[in-house]
């Protein structure tokens, strides 16, 4: 929060006003003054020079009885002169400075003599009084003596300045007045921005309803709508942004938990191999020193082949920006030593130029299940082992047995229910044979032993060996081997079972026709195809077929997985095997493809 | 011309019953033993021209016999073995040790017992 300065403050007009007010004031005060002195001087100067012309006037009145002597009209004069208002004391003296006559109307004793006693003009002695001095001139200008006259201008210079000072008075109150209309016309005009002020003030205490309410009909008007608009816009943003925080959080506590309560370990690697998330430990490792280690401290936990498969799958994400799911992993836990198992998946995450930003990873501790698997393919492994041993001793038995029958004269009488023990004793043995093979073989502990071989020389034992069943089943079977030898790394028991299965198979569901084996070389790759004219797939079946305990018909032999433990061949085999058929009646071809070794 | 001494080797008195049947007729006198350790008594003892050996068996186990067998002088050393298992897969450092001449994968035919016999011992 912004903390509001409330210390004293001039407004911008009072700092405009006063200063100009004061200055307005001076200026009005030095005009006064100086319009009143020159009015005063001038004033005083019209006076003088009137009051000279009324002196000379008198001179002019009594030079003709002065120059006649005549005593009486002069001072008959005199004495007229001295009546008049404006006149203090009338004085006429002759060129020697004898008085000739004075009139005194007003008490003037104390009247104060020009200093100089020839003296002429006029001059003002005191504000109020004036003391005129001009010659009597007779004939050809002969000075026949002066007149010297006191006049009274009583009241004129006070009446001067008190006009003055009340135009100054009023001149002052003019201007103030003046000041006041400014300030007053300022404040309305300054009033929205005071308003406006007010209104940002209130925005700034997180009141975000605050808003200027403004109409002025001017810029300020215009300013207070881009103003409000300009709050209203954000505080919708800031509404937007605080319900888009919430449902972040809101979300973010979501996945937090479910991150935090998986039993899986969910982890989030960046491209540099550092590790943004991890919602535990394991392995022995604490979470804590898995983000600081990163992606090499997560390495060094795993079996030295699973860390190859690991960082195969990360280099694959990175190329193909697809996720790679379920490879088994293997990690040696870092205290018990033990071995610890997890399926783990990895999921690219890429921005929007389709960049690899994070790969999001799981790991499924499957260690128990294992267990649980191993557990279960041993006792499958147990079981079908301890039904061998007997299994075999009873074929063996009935072999010795169908030997001694020969010779015997009942050999027809037993004939039957021989073949019958015969033929049970042998559909148990492959029974378990092939249980035990898919367990072996599903189980990934079977090591296959890899030799260069030609497939064509497994074909022929095949074929040579399947060729007496076909023939009992009057089915004929042809061979169409390639003329090149078919190289390639394999396990020659194995190859050979898988071709038994596909072949045994095709004896199975063939009643009449034929059943072709067929091997070719296209490139790198070793076709072999076995087709027969037998009762054929239909098309969304073709793939069940290759699914453990599925059988075609129940009425057939065997438990369903020849074809399962076929494909598990072929793929140790780095192989592959398919069928394809036009339908039901229409016959099956199984088709097996292996890579070329060069 | 003297009856070839065949020892059979197995734990399973079906089985030593069942190659009695089978060799019945033939011209071989047939020596026991239950185990690798009587096994070796009894080559000792009987001096046998042939073992029939089987895989899986009490106290010594016929791998250990052919082990074992490595230790003895010439002699018996070389004395010529057929291996007669339920398990088709042998290990091939097994296959190694002794004179070998053949595996049998149980169940058999007493024509194959017979012509792997044949083809051992001549």
């Amino acid at each position: 929060m912004l903390k509001s300065h409330r210390s004293v403050r001039f407004s911008l007009r009072y700092k405009v006003a006063l200063p100009v007010l004061i200055f307005v004031l001076f200026i009005l005060f030095l005009q006064f003054r100086t319009t009143y002195r020159v009015v005063a001087a001038m004033v005083m100067e019209r006076t003088e020079s009137r009051l000279r012309a009324i002196a000379e006037v008198f001179a002019e009145t009594i030079k003709v009885p002065l120059m006649l002597g005549n005593q009486e009209v002069l001072l008959a004069n005199i004495e007229w002169m001295g009546k008049r208002s404006e006149v203090l004391s009338v004085r006429v003296e002759d060129t020697d400075g004898k008085i000739l006559g004075t009139a005194q109307p007003g008490s003037s004793s104390d009247l104060p003599e020009p200093q100089v006693p020839d003296f002429v003009g006029a001059k003002r002695l005191t504000p109020d009084t004036y003391a005129v001095s001009v010659p009597i001139l007779g004939y050809e200008n002969r000075r026949l003596g002066r007149v010297y006259i006191l006049f009274s201008q009583l009241g004129f210079q006070s009446e001067l300045r008190k006009i003055f000072m009340e135009r100054l008075v009023l001149a002052f109150s003019m201007a103030l007045l003046l000041a006041l209309a400014t300030a007053v016309v300022t404040w309305l005009a300054l009033r929205p921005l005071i308003k406006l002020k007010r209104a940002a003030q209130e925005i700034l205490a997180g009141d975000l309803t605050a808003r200027a309410d403004i109409h002025s009909f001017d810029e300020i008007e215009e300013l207070a709508e881009a103003f409000n608009e300009m709050v209203a816009r954000l505080a919708r943003s800031l509404d937007s942004l605080r319900a888009r925080t919430e449902a972040l959080e809101e979300s973010e506590e979501k996945y937090r938990l479910i991150v935090e309560n998986a039993s899986d370990i969910i982890f989030m690697l960046s491209p540099q191999g550092e590790l943004a998330l991890l919602n535990e430990g394991f392995s022995g490792c604490s979470r804590e020193e898995l983000l600081k280690g990163g992606l090499p401290r997560m390495l060094s936990l795993h079996s030295a082949d699973t860390r190859d498969k690991l960082l195969q799958a990360l280099r694959q994400i990175e190329e193909k920006k697809e996720a790679v799911t379920n490879v088994p992993t293997t990690h040696i836990h870092q205290r018990s030593l033990s071995e610890i198992y997890y399926l783990t998946s990895l999921t690219p995450v890429l921005d929007h130029e389709g960049n690899l930003k994070q790969v999001q990873g799981v790991m499924r501790d499957v260690t128990e299940l294992r267990s649980i698997e191993i557990m279960k393919e041993s006792l499958i492994r147990d079981v079908a082992h301890e039904l061998k041993t007997p299994t075999a001793k009873f074929e063996m038995a009935l072999n010795w047995f169908e030997k001694v029958m020969e010779t015997q004269k009942e050999k027809d009488k037993y004939s039957q229910i021989l073949q019958i023990l015969k033929s049970n004793t042998d559909r148990l043995m492959r029974t378990i044979t092939s249980i035990m093979d898919l367990s072996k073989l599903e189980s990934g502990m079977y090591k296959i032993e890899e030799q260069e071989l030609n497939l064509n020389e497994v074909l022929e034992q095949v074929a040579s060996d399947m060729e007496p069943l076909c023939r009992q089943k009057k089915i004929e079977l042809e061979r169409n081997f390639c003329k090149l030898p078919l190289r390639m790394m394999g396990d020659r028991d194995m190859l050979y079972r898988l071709f038994v299965n596909l072949i045994g198979n095709a004896v199975k569901f063939t009643e009449v026709g034929k059943i072709a084996i067929k091997s070719s070389l296209k490139g790198n790759e070793i076709f072999v195809e076995v087709s027969d004219t037998g009762l054929g797939i239909e098309k969304k079946d073709l793939e069940i077929v290759f699914e453990r305990f599925v059988q075609k018909t129940a009425s057939t032999v065997g438990i369903g997985v020849g074809l399962t433990i076929t494909r598990q061949i072929a793929g140790l085999h780095h192989g592959s095997v398919w069928a394809e058929s036009e339908g039901l009646g229409k016959g099956t071809t199984f088709k097996v493809k292996f890579p070329l070794y060069a | 011309m003297l009856e070839k001494k065949i020892l059979i080797v197995d734990d399973d008195e079906d089985l030593h019953t069942l190659y009695g049947l089978f060799l019945q007729g033939e011209s071989f006198r047939i020596a026991r033993a239950y185990n690798g350790l009587q096994a070796l008594e009894a080559l000792d003892k009987e001096r046998p021209d042939l073992i029939v050996l089987d895989m899986i068996m009490p106290v010594m186990t016929g791998e250990e016999f052919l082990v074992k067998l490595q230790t003895l002088d010439l002699k018996m050393k070389n004395t010529p073995i057929i291996i007669a298992s339920v398990n088709e897969k042998i290990p091939h450092d097994v296959l190694r040790c002794g004179n070998i001449r053949a595996t049998l994968k149980k169940p058999f035919t007493i024509e194959t017992l017979i012509s792997k016999i044949h083809e051992a011992i001549g």
